[in-house]
């Protein structure tokens, strides 16, 4: 576990006047207490950020299919000329 | 007269002193503890880590601890429970659509050095031979740290 934690880990024991192995075991027990809305907590934190990567990488994309697309069409315009020249 | 009996499972009662912290080992940045489990809190720690399907117990335990001395208020379910719903649907659909969307990205990323010098290449070819009007694109202001920038969000994922 990050130091960080631990550090809140004796905060909670030392507040609550707790020995540590018996505030380890509360600490668990909350832990599992609350999963489910930490868990629903994070999902909505990460649905956030997936919306603003979304936006970002849709920008990104546009430019880079637009760069790709033109290069193959041009690629065969410059060919098909070349082809033409070629002939006459 | 009609009866309803209700029969309420007992939650296994957790005890004290069924935890015991036998080892700790600190260095710069974290904090690993040898602890070792009994009784009641044991069948509910480890019963709860099996059925949201934790591969290792100590990933588990490492999570609940976490959530456990957070000070970060989880969501209130119950009272967000259609909202919840909601995203917690478009979540995964939304994920997908990230992960699309960044490949895609990365092989053009990954091929966009040559495809700009052919592009910018191209377009002059076509423009000597009458075959397109000259016009200005996006890209044209690019430089190499805006192609690096690209490369480094796509294909190194900084």
């Amino acid at each position: 576990m990050e130091g960080e934690s631990y550090a809140r880990f004796e905060k909670f024991a030392t507040n609550h006047h707790l020995e540590q192995n018996e505030a380890l075991r509360q600490v668990l027990l909350r832990g599992k207490q609350s999963y489910f809305p930490q868990q629903m907590a994070e999902i909505v934190s990460d649905y956030e950020s997936l919306k603003k990567r979304i936006v970002e990488y849709k920008k990104d994309n546009e430019v880079l299919e637009r760069i790709h697309s033109q290069t193959l069409e041009l690629k065969g315009l410059v060919n098909e000329a070349g082809k033409v020249e070629g002939e006459t | 007269m009609m009866g309803f009996l209700s029969v309420r499972k007992r939650k296994p009662r957790t005890e004290a002193g069924e935890v015991s912290i036998l080892d700790k080992k600190t260095d710069a940045t974290t904090v690993k503890l040898t602890v070792k489990f009994e009784g009641k809190t044991w069948e509910e720690l480890s019963g709860f880590m099996h059925e949201k399907g934790f591969f290792k117990e100590s990933d588990g335990l490492s999570l609940l601890f976490e959530y456990g001395v957070s000070e970060k208020e989880g969501i209130d379910i119950e009272k967000r429970h259609s909202e919840m719903m909601v995203i917690s649907s478009r979540h995964s659909g939304m994920n997908f659509d990230a992960y699309t969307l960044f490949k895609r990205n990365q092989a053009l990323a990954i091929a966009l050095s040559v495809m700009l010098s052919d592009n910018r290449r191209l377009r002059k070819q076509a423009e000597e031979r009458g075959l397109i009007s000259s016009r200005r694109e996006t890209w044209d202001d690019w430089d190499q740290a805006m192609v690096d920038g690209l490369r480094r969000r796509y294909v190194f994922g900084r």
